[in-house]
């Protein structure tokens, strides 16, 4: 469209216009988002389509950017704790975690055991939920509205669980420098056991009902083939790395807290599909009961926080990186300190950035669909991409 | 029960008939939207509506409410005159195909002997509707949408009616009310017996003609946010909303007149049988809806040209060759 | 170049995974950045992000990669100085490089030479501040932030790559 009274070209924004150079008469350009059932949030990604067919995608970020990494620079170290669990709100205690963890590295702060297994325990549940609630929303992109509801439910009791020793539901902020905030008592002990158990039943039910139904597998299998060389070249990482055969996993490959005292095996998948990555996120639940139940067995008694630990620490100057293994990938915080109270840079590496950055190569030549459910298997959670 | 054959002249008669079908329309708009949100709600493990009226029975009204009073609005660049009349274009042939229904012995409103032709030439009307609706909202998810309903529409038309081929060739009538008297009340002599096929493959098109999960294409809203009827707000989408139901109804009333015997039943046979079977059939597919993913679009349309044509078309052969001997 | 500090491989005086969660930290000049990736390409690394800092010499690029095997994460760290805000992009190695890079120009608004698109990522297109920067009062030295690696920034150390590189070969056959 041209104004031709004000001599504005009033085709689209700043993207679409820099999207598309030569308009031509054959294709559609199509803004997909940012309000868009199956965008999951405010992501935004540009179509140029042909029918069905997509020739080429181009997300477009930032709609729910809130600059956390100057947040970082300006606040003190324990101001700026709250803010991890508002990164990734589906696993915000893999973020706690990395970066109590990149904190603790720089202070070389010791962890009690008995913390060590307490985070563990948590963030596991917290990985569950989170696969869960993915489950879910990528069967309602696939059409399917009841699944979702069964995930709520079984989330529920992981958010009540939660509740208990956090205080909160969702944005957890429960790690602190040298352990966590609360001890955890023998209710949260007997309702985790008893979740546990619940679970597996469902899981089962889950695959019967669901996995295995014939509609869900024609949309899923073969959809979004990966090759090893697009994972590599675009710095893939988690479920979506695994779900073409890659074991790789931050828990197993540079373990840190107790991992390397857990037995668990780490899921992949051969086909390199949507299903792929489907199959090995419902057996990554399945492994986190594992992790779970052993170390409710495990957990020493002792102090829950190092007595050490400083409630407003000022970490001596040097620079850190912590990974930890979230539910959507590698989680990387870089920290580099000039010895006050105010890191002097924080850097999050979250891992749906990368997983998102590969969508234009995966999409080409999909019709509109699959690149539905393509982008339903990346499992992006759209706050941690904007940051 | 009232005889509409009684009543002299048939201009009076088509006049309450229509008055009669209206509300049946209005009303089961209301039983269905209720229906379907308690049955999606208890397959959903949760109660579903429940704070108008007691278990939520006055909820339908109030969303009927709500749509009545919401702002028409015309989206800037639409065709207005197009674009408003695409919502009655669906919804005003839904009422015609109610008039050679027979709901019951003597409670049908127009007994012509074409009246299964009748029902697929009006019902086929809706896909030019939703074409001008997509079309004319000047919207790029509406016109996917548009582009989608009619390739499935078209694909879904030729088994549908080669479906039925067979059920003409047995009960050599197109009147819907002979057809239903020429099966028993029990449910062995029923035409479904003979034409299980036929039935199976009839019932899935109307999945599909109706844009019914898992063939709601045209408005798949985790795809093309709601497809063609993005754009209508309040009664214009209501009217969807209506049409679609109708529809359904229509749909289901077919089958049960073609291949389930209609009003009889093996006691007291009359319009509550009727009635019972239609909404039988309406709560499986509000059960399939609730239960299955969407498919996807070219597998939906393989399904139809390389599946339930051929084997339709294998039926029609077998049926004749049975007739004919 | 000093020829007592290659003894070790890392530039750092403490370096272990345990105290930094880095395996090898490598200095290299702008300009030799390019064929640096593509050696770290041919062995099979993938890009984890890249980050930028603002310090007193300038911005210091770091580029951290990680292997699905061992050894794991190393950081190639480039100097940029204030005059001269450029760089390669790295975008035609490893396109993951895309977003980052143009993460970066957001930020500090470092220009990637050869970059397909550099286009605002995560502000608005119309912003012209650039969020990171810091006000020279609170610029530090890039060897108070980083201790032990005064040597290496007036030298950067091309050479110890090279020398890594050998020996990951070696180890590949």
């Amino acid at each position: 469209m041209f104004d031709l009274e004000l001599g504005l070209d009033l085709s689209g924004d700043f993207y679409t216009r820099h999207f598309q150079p030569t308009p031509s008469e054959d294709t559609l350009i199509l803004n997909m988002g940012p309000q868009h059932p199956s965008t999951h949030g405010v992501l935004r990604v540009i179509l140029e389509i042909d029918g069905e067919y997509i020739l080429r995608a181009e997300p477009v970020l930032g709609y729910i950017h809130r600059m956390q990494e100057k947040m970082g620079e300006v606040k003190r170290y324990e101001q700026y704790l709250p803010n991890m669990g508002r990164v990734d709100y589906l696993h915000a205690l893999a973020w706690n975690w990395a970066y109590v963890g990149a904190v603790e590295r720089l202070m070389g702060l010791e962890v009690p055991k008995r913390a060590e297994y307490i985070r563990v325990i948590t963030c596991e549940l917290n990985r569950i939920n989170s696969h869960l609630l993915w489950w879910g929303a990528y069967l309602l992109d696939l059409g399917a509205f009841t699944p979702i509801m069964y995930a709520f439910q079984d989330r529920e009791i992981v958010m009540d669980i939660l509740q208990r020793v956090s205080g909160s539901r969702l944005t957890y902020c429960y790690y602190r420098f040298g352990g966590v905030s609360q001890d955890i008592d023998d209710i949260f002990i007997e309702k985790t056991k008893e979740f546990c158990a619940y679970l597996k039943p469902r899981l089962k039910m889950y695959k019967d009902l669901v996995t295995d139904n014939i509609i869900l597998r024609k949309r899923v299998e073969d959809i979004g083939i990966i090759e090893e060389e697009t994972l590599r070249k675009y710095g893939a990482t988690g479920p979506v790395l695994r779900g073409s055969g890659i074991k790789y996993d931050v828990r197993r490959k540079e373990p840190y807290s107790v991992y390397s005292e857990l037995d668990f095996e780490i899921p992949t998948a051969s086909s390199k599909d949507a299903l792929g990555r489907y199959l090995v996120r419902m057996q990554e639940i399945e492994e986190s009961l594992k992790i779970i139940e052993q170390a409710l067995e495990k957990i020493p008694p002792g102090p829950h926080i190092s007595p050490q630990a400083p409630r407003r620490p000022k970490p001596p100057r040097g620079e850190v990186y912590f990974a930890v293994e979230g539910a959507r990938g590698e989680i990387g915080v870089n920290l580099v300190s000039d010895g006050s109270a105010y890191p002097y840079r924080v850097k999050l590496r979250s891992p749906s950035f990368s997983n998102l950055s590969m969508f234009p190569e995966i999409a080409k030549g999909t019709l509109l669909a699959d690149a539905v459910s393509i982008l339903g298997s990346l499992d992006l959670v759209i706050p941690e991409i904007d940051r | 029960m009232i005889d509409l054959s009684t009543i002299p002249s048939p201009l009076v008669q088509i006049v309450i008939g229509l008055i009669g079908v209206l509300a049946f329309v209005g009303l089961n708009g209301l039983v269905c939207v209720y229906l379907e949100r308690k049955v999606a709600g208890h397959i959903q493990r949760r109660p579903g509506p429940f704070e108008v009226g007691p278990h939520g029975i006055l909820q339908p009204l109030a969303d009927a409410v709500k749509l009545v009073a919401k702002q028409m609005i015309t989206p800037k660049g639409a065709d207005p005159i197009l674009y408003w009349a695409a919502p009655l274009i669906s919804f005003a042939p839904a009422i015609a195909c109610f008039l050679p229904l027979p709901f019951g012995p003597k409670l049908q409103n127009v007994s012509i002997n074409v009246g299964l032709i009748l029902i697929l030439a009006f019902s086929s009307l809706n896909v030019l509707a939703l074409c001008l609706a997509g079309w004319s909202s000047q919207n790029k998810w509406s016109l996917l949408g548009a582009a989608r309903d009619i390739a499935q529409s078209v694909a879904y038309e030729i088994p549908l009616l080669l479906s039925l081929l067979p059920i003409i060739l047995l009960t050599g009538s197109l009147n819907l009310a002979e057809i239903t008297q020429t099966q028993g009340p029990w449910p062995w002599q029923w035409l479904v017996v003979k034409q299980p096929l036929a039935f199976i493959i009839f019932f899935v098109c109307v999945f599909a003609e109706t844009n019914r999960a898992p063939f709601d294409l045209p408005e798949a809203e985790s795809e093309l946010t709601a497809g063609f009827h993005t754009e209508y707000s309040g009664m214009g989408f209501g009217l969807f909303f209506l049409a679609e139901y109708s529809y359904m109804v229509v749909g289901c009333a077919l089958a049960s007149i073609l291949f389930l015997g209609g009003y009889q039943g093996p006691v007291a046979s009359g319009w509550w049988w009727f009635l019972l079977k239609v909404y039988a059939l309406l709560l499986v597919m509000m059960w399939v809806r609730w239960t299955y993913p969407r498919v996807r679009f070219d597998q939906l349309l393989n399904l139809a040209w390389k599946w339930f044509i051929p084997l339709s078309l294998l039926n029609i052969l077998i049926t004749a060759l049975v007739v004919k001997l | 170049m000093s020829k007592q500090a290659d003894s070790s491989i890392c530039a750092y005086a403490y370096c272990s995974h345990e105290q930094t969660g880095y395996e090898k930290h490598f200095f290299i000049t702008p300009a030799s950045l390019l064929q640096h990736v593509q050696k770290l390409d041919e062995l099979g690394y993938f890009l984890e992000d890249i980050t930028c800092m603002q310090v007193k010499e300038g911005f210091l690029l770091t580029y951290h990669f990680n292997r699905w095997e061992k050894p794991g994460r190393l950081a190639l760290r480039v100097l940029v100085v204030e005059e001269d805000k450029t760089i390669d992009s790295i975008s035609s190695i490893y396109p993951g490089a895309l977003w980052h890079e143009r993460e970066c120009y957001d930020f500090f608004g470092i220009v990637f030479k050869n970059h397909p698109s550099l286009i605002p990522l995560l502000l608005p297109p119309e912003m012209e501040e650039r969020p990171l920067l810091k006000s020279s009062e609170k610029l530090r030295d890039l060897y108070e932030l980083l201790p032990g690696c005064e040597q290496v920034l007036h030298a950067p150390r091309d050479e110890e790559f090279g020398q890594f590189i050998k020996e990951c070969s070696q180890k590949g056959k």
